[in-house]
């Protein structure tokens, strides 16, 4: 059985359209822009005789000039008394803790290069995109570098001597003095914060979250008496289902459910069984697209389909059926969820990413009765990132906006950004006596404070993090601060009029309060130690108990708001996978990152269906006006996203925050935040009252979906669990035997010499199973191999320097389009032909029936990057041997001979080479990191830098295999499988990336290369990669035939508006 | 250097057992043996006369309860002696702010003594520092250096830049006078016709002028040019090279005039001592203040300059007391693109020090002893061996290499030529 189904990457590659067609005949969009250059009033193409004599007399002086200079002096200038633990050259660990994640930070010569996921912690050693850009952030020029009073710069102990005096006078006088921040689990915090409240006692404490998790807390708090939001167990769950919870994405904890989720999807060890993953949702999210079964539903309807799902179960039970309200809506899908959860009592898990506490309680009562409490769900150890509740800080807003609140401090969060009414935060702020902002820069709220105490960077700080009841994380500085800033803790302290180091205080606190409540160690040194060096310090677990709860679910069904009308628009703001809340906003790396879904990088827009992109005659490139709770966004670019809801527009939070910085100013879009609400008691990313037209300009986002076509070639496979379990090789055969040669033992027929390795052959297996396509190895690749950022004018040239990639594919589902269309690869005519460049053969799709197939997809992630073939195709092309291969199995780049012809680029089948167009350092041209000395601080010393004309592309992390094997020689000891981990490999969340030596026979990577279901890409053109790919398995095959029925249903049903 | 003094040892021998009778010849020779000891092991931490990082040893067996035989235990493994509790040992430990001695095992008991027995005939500290033979070739190559140092001033770029600027004008000013002298001549000839027929032949018309017509036009053009490309391709030789960070013989003055052949070569202190990262580490590391400080705090060089600390000293300690680093000029640059890794080639490869930057220990001035170009590197990684032998990393290539019947294998064979190996 082949796989043959249609995959393509975005409309304008599926749809031929004539631009994309006539960018991709070329491997480079454009040529130098040479009559751009040239095009200014003094220079000519044409220059004539007296230019040539200009030019000739400037560039012979400019040799004379040149060939003055001498050596420039280099100074080497050692420690005065150099520390003991620092070996200049070697780099040092230390363990600290980022946004709940515990991390390591690697320093080199006493400054933080990169971050990596700490192994000893319930991560793993994973890291988000977000974790691993945030040391960008400690070297952002444009941080606070002093404190300031009403905007100008101010003396440290000016202006804690005001704040305390101001302090002392409103607490005398009785009036309320308010610390606002972000959810805090850091026991030294709250405990400054406590001290700080004994010596001012109108004090009180309030959290707010950006996004939050109100609805989860309190639906727990009515239902089980714990204002808590659990610890999800998705690793305990064969069955996952989902609403619109993306949990692999931006939802809760997703480094950790990542890994968990990916746990119970592993075929490696010759497992049969995977988890099977609902989700419904509006937009398709990372989450939804790593689903087996994906349903859209529109958001208002989030309610209704949780209530639904809770009456198929009850029916089941034998309980009785809440009143949903409407009729069925998803067909089947439903009903089959509910069977498997039934059939897996105890074993599934249903989250819902509402933040409404009536639909968590539903959500909350089918776990009850599914007996999912103790097992998936725990309440006993559960998760302490998000403790705020909404409706505290709304009373809040209410205090402020009276007048009632004389002292406002506020740290961690930014609430003239986030809160949906901006106006009443800045004016309440105004209205208090004394308003004192710890943010790291001139944020929204910094400004309209009296009083910014800048709070240090994380890796300047000691903290500790409460992340799960019982668990302790660690922050140590990793660097001297690099500005005057001062960390929130001690600014707390030292308005309690308590003088201590954060590291004394936290120290002691640990051991008055910490050290008693353990029995682990018998000397607090030990354990202190210890616990800084792990980053992470864990009571014993508690046993998760099972929960019962007597909530009356009828009645908390009826507070559930009632979907919007059919037809009618809906309207969600969600939180992107890159920039999330939008508090990194003014860091390159995330800005510059592709979208895992729709490939967008540097801009928000309005993703629409193709059915309502239809309606309103718009196409991409085009732009939206677009009115959401009275608030007007114009021309906001348009994408119309395959497999998101009908009638729902999704805009990104995070963005339009161009007073943040240069980079955030640069990536500006919209700001979201105003179109939230607050509705039954927390606030809500969901409107219905919606108003969209179309735009008036057109706007080309920077979007790098399909800047590397694949002609339709054979590069994913995929395939269902029963055809797994059937032929463990399914969809993998051998299909090229037309390559073969029959002569030569049915070798592919090969224009090259055998390679000859020695030693090691290093490859990589990436298995598209575990893969969700989250985007954090290409951040960590940024870092490591200082892959420079070029900007939005650049990506929409094509030239992004990332030296990995993921390409997204599509595919209709196959109950959407005919089985004939579908056998389909994309780029091939029905006769068969290869359709480059040619339209001939596509059927352009159109029309409601169009519009239809696109209502749900399939999607697949393929990460890419450098295959390091054996038998390079760039490597005979180069024609002054830049590009070589090396003993170990390597494809070897050296910049220092590329001459820039890019032959290499268009020979790669993998289209995985870039090409520096410009210099990107010490270019002011490209203001992001590299062209100032503190920007300059994050690149790794051990990689080169490169210029301009020479190409680059992922050397397998080179750098690092040569440290590796020199540990090993310095070690007198062989390289250890697992001792060499690539970048992208190491900070992968779910361990979909494996590196090693190949000659090494009991390697993982050997074992995973000899798995039924690794296979190279373009394996015939016999360019022998040393990257296998693993067959991706879809839990799907039974639900399929259900499903095509119930789809039907929703068609007609869709017809009929 | 073991192989000479055993020779010696087995030529003295005879010698010894022959004049038993005379033993103040043999005591000469143990003196000599003592010295040679003394300055090989000793001289890094002790003087005869001043105190160092460990006491003035003048006499120090006239010292209460030194017997030669508790000398000898506490010279060969004084960290043994405290241990195992002797009073005086650990006195004096406690009296050297419990800082150990070094063990010195590998001396046996008579080569001990013989050390000690040259303290007790050192004569005193001018005479001692003078002595050495290394001293008179220290200050030759000073000599040397200080010549070399002078023409690279001559030779510098702004001296270059002025020398063609001069050229240039010169050259116009000929170009002007000669045309004035034309001019002046069609006027002579005009106004004055029958004056300038009747004047003399002038020497350059009678004899070089002929001279000039007879010469091969080819052959002449050939050779001037010949010598203009050959002088001005050497300079541009020079500067293109120094463009791409070609420096061989790169010699900085530095901030502190340290001085390698003093340390490195009088006193023999293992480079690694104070470039102390060589072997585990990419850099081989200037070593911080405080590791001057080690010594110096006590070594001051007052004998040299009339009972005055040194004055480059005296640097080293202000340094140490104003908390202020030095700055060194960096004199091996490769380039950025170009990785290398110390203690690759120090703890795995056993490449000497001076296989990369030349005799440092007759250095008074730091130079740049290899071009450290490209193809310098790659001719050491054909030729050097990789010793598979003694290390488990390389068992699988041992095993291959003994299949092979082959017993050497170089580091190139090993892809030591290959482009990642040092450009990533």
């Amino acid at each position: 059985m082949e796989n043959k189904n249609k995959y393509w990457k975005g409309l304008e590659e599926l749809n031929r359209e004539p631009a994309f067609v006539q960018a991709n005949k070329n491997e480079f969009a454009e040529g130098l822009p040479l009559e751009e250059a040239f095009s200014e009033d003094t220079m000519s193409m044409s220059s004539n005789r007296r230019d040539f004599l200009k030019f000739f007399g400037f560039s012979v002086s400019a040799v004379a000039l040149a060939a003055c200079n001498t050596a420039p002096i280099k100074n080497v200038i050692p420690y005065v008394i150099k520390p003991e633990e620092i070996t200049p050259g070697n780099p040092n660990w230390y363990a600290s803790t980022y946004n709940n994640l515990p991390v390591l930070v690697k320093t080199r010569e006493g400054r933080p290069i990169k971050v990596e996921g700490n192994d000893k912690s319930f991560t793993g050693g994973g890291v988000d995109a977000y974790g691993q850009a945030s040391i960008l952030s400690l070297y952002d020029s444009e941080r606070l570098d002093a404190a300031l009073k009403d905007g100008k710069a101010a003396n440290w102990a000016d202006i804690d001597k005001e704040i305390s005096g101001k302090l002392e006078k409103i607490a005398a006088n009785g009036g309320a003095i308010r610390i606002v921040t972000n959810s805090v689990n850091s026991p030294s915090m709250l405990s400054a914060i406590e001290e700080f409240t004994a010596k001012y006692p109108t004090t009180k404490h309030i959290a707010y979250d950006a996004i939050s998790y109100s609805g989860i807390i309190e639906a727990n708090k009515m239902c089980f008496d714990k204002a808590v939001v659990p610890q999800y167990n998705f690793d305990k769950a064969n069955i996952i289902v989902s609403f619109a919870a993306d949990f692999l994405g931006a939802w809760l904890s997703p480094v950790e459910f990542s890994r968990q989720w990916a746990k119970n999807r592993n075929l490696r060890d010759g497992q049969k069984e995977l988890s099977r993953h609902y989700q419904f949702e509006s937009l398709l999210s990372l989450t939804g697209s790593n689903a087996d079964i994906r349903m859209t539903m529109k958001p208002s309807q989030q309610g209704t389909y949780v209530v639904q799902l809770y009456n198929a179960i009850a029916k089941l039970a034998g309980k009785d059926a809440l009143s949903s309200g409407t009729k069925e809506l998803a067909g089947n899908a439903i009903g089959k969820a509910a069977t498997d959860l039934w059939a897996n009592k105890g074993k599934g898990l249903v989250v819902c990413g509402s933040n409404d506490h009536a639909t968590q309680c539903i959500v909350n009562g089918i776990n009850e009765m599914l007996g999912n409490y103790g097992t998936t769900i725990d309440l006993d150890n559960y998760s302490k990132q998000y403790t705020a509740t909404d409706a505290g800080f709304e009373a809040f807003v209410g205090e402020l906006a009276s007048g009632n609140v004389k002292a406002v401090i506020m740290h961690g969060i930014n609430p003239v950004y986030t809160y949906h009414d901006s106006k009443k935060i800045a004016d309440g702020l105004k209205k208090a006596e004394l308003s004192v902002s710890l943010s790291t820069s001139i944020d929204d709220t910094a400004k309209v404070c009296q009083y910014v105490a800048p709070d240090n960077h994380f890796l300047e700080s000691w903290s500790d993090a409460e992340i799960k009841a019982g668990y302790y994380a660690f922050a140590q500085p990793t660097i001297q601060h690099v500005f005057e800033t001062r960390q929130a803790l001690e600014s707390f302290l030292v308005w309690a009029g308590n003088t201590t180091t954060a590291y004394d205080y936290i120290k002691s606190n640990w051991k008055n309060k910490m050290f008693g409540a353990q029995t682990r160690y018998a000397s607090f040194t030990t354990m202190w130690n210890e616990s800084i060096q792990n980053g992470v310090f864990a009571l014993p677990t508690k046993t998760a108990s099972a929960y019962t709860s007597a909530t009356n679910y009828a009645e908390m069904a009826s507070k559930i708001a009632a979907p919007s009308q059919e037809g009618a628009l809906d309207f969600v703001a969600y939180e992107g996978v890159a920039l999330r809340d939008g508090s990194q906003a003014n860091n390159p790396w995330l800005q510059e990152m592709p979208d895992p879904i729709t490939k967008v990088t540097w801009d928000n827009y309005a993703s629409l269906s193709k059915f309502n992109a239809d309606r309103l005659k718009v196409e991409e490139g085009d732009t939206v006006n677009v009115t959401v709770n009275g608030v007007k966004y114009e021309n906001v670019p348009v994408i119309i996203q395959p497999g998101q809801a009908r009638d729902t527009i999704g805009m990104a939070i995070g963005y339009g925050r161009a007073e943040m910085g240069k980079v955030a100013a640069e990536a500006k879009g919209f700001d979201i935040y105003p179109t939230r609400s607050f509705s039954n008691g927390s606030y809500s990313n969901i409107a219905t009252k919606v108003d969209i037209t179309k735009g008036s300009k057109r706007y080309e986002l920077a979007r790098t979906q399909t800047h590397h076509s694949i002609e339709g070639r054979d590069i994913v496979r995929e395939a269902t669990l029963d055809g797994y379990k059937a032929d463990p090789q399914v969809n993998n055969h051998d299909h090229h035997g037309l390559m073969r040669d029959p002569k030569n033992n049915n070798q592919y027929y090969t224009l090259w010499e055998e390679q000859d390795t020695k030693g090691h052959k290093w490859g990589m297996a990436i298995d598209l199973n575990a893969c969700t396509g989250c985007g954090a190895c290409i951040v960590s690749c940024n870092a490591e191999n200082n892959v420079p950022v070029v900007g939005r004018d650049e990506v929409r040239r094509r030239r992004e320097m990332h030296w990995i990639r993921i390409d997204r594919y599509y595919r209709f589902s196959p109950e959407t389009v005919n089985e004939e269309d579908n056998q389909l690869g994309a780029g091939f005519t029905k006769s068969g032909d290869l359709g480059i460049g040619e339209n001939e053969g596509y059927t352009r799709l159109e029309g409601e029936e169009a519009a239809a197939m696109y209502d749900n997809v399939s999607v697949v992630h393929v990460p890419m990057m450098c295959q390091h073939c054996g038998h390079a195709p760039c490597e005979t092309v180069c024609p002054v041997l830049a590009t070589t291969h090396s003993s170990e199995g390597l494809n070897q780049m050296t910049y220092n001979r590329c001459i820039g012809t890019k032959y290499c680029a268009n020979n790669c089948p993998y289209k995985v080479r870039r090409f520096n167009w410009f210099r990107y350092n010490d270019n002011d041209n490209f203001d992001y990191y590299m062209n100032n000395d503190l920007g300059k601080m994050v690149i790794n010393p051990d990689v080169t830098v490169r210029t301009r004309g020479v190409m680059e592309k992922c050397s397998f992390c080179v750098q690092r295999i040569q440290y590796g094997k020199l540990q090993a020689k310095l070690e007198n000891r062989k390289v250890q499988d697992g001792d060499i981990k690539t970048a992208c490999q190491q900070t992968c969340p779910t361990g979909a990336i494996v590196f090693g030596d190949l000659k090494d026979p009991n390697s993982e990577i050997n074992r995973l290369f000899r798995n039924e279901r690794s296979y190279h890409m373009l394996d015939e053109l016999n360019v022998q990669p040393s990257v296998a790919y693993m067959t991706k398995i879809r839990n799907t095959e039974e639900v399929k035939k259900d499903n095509s029925s119930a789809k039907t249903e929703k068609h007609e049903e869709s017809h009929a508006h | 250097m073991v192989h000479t003094s055993t020779l010696k040892r087995l030529l003295i021998l005879p010698a010894i057992i022959g004049l038993l009778s005379l033993p103040t010849v043999a005591s000469a020779q143990d003196v000599a043996e003592g010295e040679k000891l003394f300055n090989e092991n000793c001289t890094a931490c002790h003087a005869v006369d001043s105190k160092m990082i460990g006491p003035a040893l003048r006499d120090v067996q006239k010292r209460p309860g030194r017997s030669e035989a508790w000398l000898v235990k506490w010279i060969r493994n004084s960290p043994g002696l405290i241990a195992s509790g002797d009073a005086l040992a650990v006195k004096l430990y406690e009296e050297n702010n419990k800082s150990n001695m070094t063990n010195f095992e590998f001396l046996n008991d008579g080569q001990v003594k013989s050390i000690l027995k040259y303290i007790e005939t050192a004569p005193t500290a001018v005479a001692a520092t003078t002595s050495p033979a290394g001293g008179g070739e220290a200050t030759s190559v000073a000599a040397t250096q200080s010549a070399q140092g002078g023409g690279e001033s001559f030779y510098s770029s702004s001296t270059l830049f002025v020398l063609t600027i001069l050229i240039i004008v010169l050259l116009a000013i000929t170009l002007l006078l000669s045309r004035v002298k034309v001019m002046l001549g069609s006027l002579m000839s005009k106004k004055f016709p029958e004056d300038v027929a009747a004047a003399k032949p002038s020497f350059y018309e009678t004899k070089f002028l002929p001279w000039l017509k007879d010469l091969n036009p080819t052959i002449t053009i050939l050779v001037v040019g010949g010598l203009f490309a050959v002088v001005g391709g050497g300079f541009y030789f020079k500067y293109a090279n120094q463009e791409i960070g070609v420096q061989k013989g790169y010699a900085p003055t530095q901030p502190i005039a340290f001085d390698h052949s003093i340390h490195a070569g009088q006193y023999k202190i293992d480079c690694q001592f104070c470039h102390s990262t060589a072997s585990y580490s990419k850099q081989a590391s200037v070593p911080s203040v405080n590791t001057c400080m080690n010594c110096h705090s006590y070594v001051d060089a007052k004998d040299k300059y009339n009972g005055e600390v040194s004055p480059e000293i005296q640097e080293v300690r202000d340094a140490y007391k104003n908390n202020t680093p030095i700055k060194w000029v960096r004199i091996h640059n490769l380039p950025d693109h170009a990785y290398f890794n110390h203690s690759q080639h120090v703890a795995i490869g056993k490449v000497e020090c001076q296989t990369c930057h030349g005799p440092i220990e007759t250095m008074k001035k730091v130079e740049q002893h290899t071009s450290l170009q490209m193809g310098w590197c790659i001719n050491c990684h054909r030729e050097a061996k990789v010793d598979v032998a003694n290390n488990d990393y390389y068992e699988k290539l041992h095993n291959e290499l003994k299949g092979m019947g082959r017993k050497e294998y170089t580091v190139a064979m090993n892809g030591g030529l290959e482009c990642a190996k040092c450009h990533y």
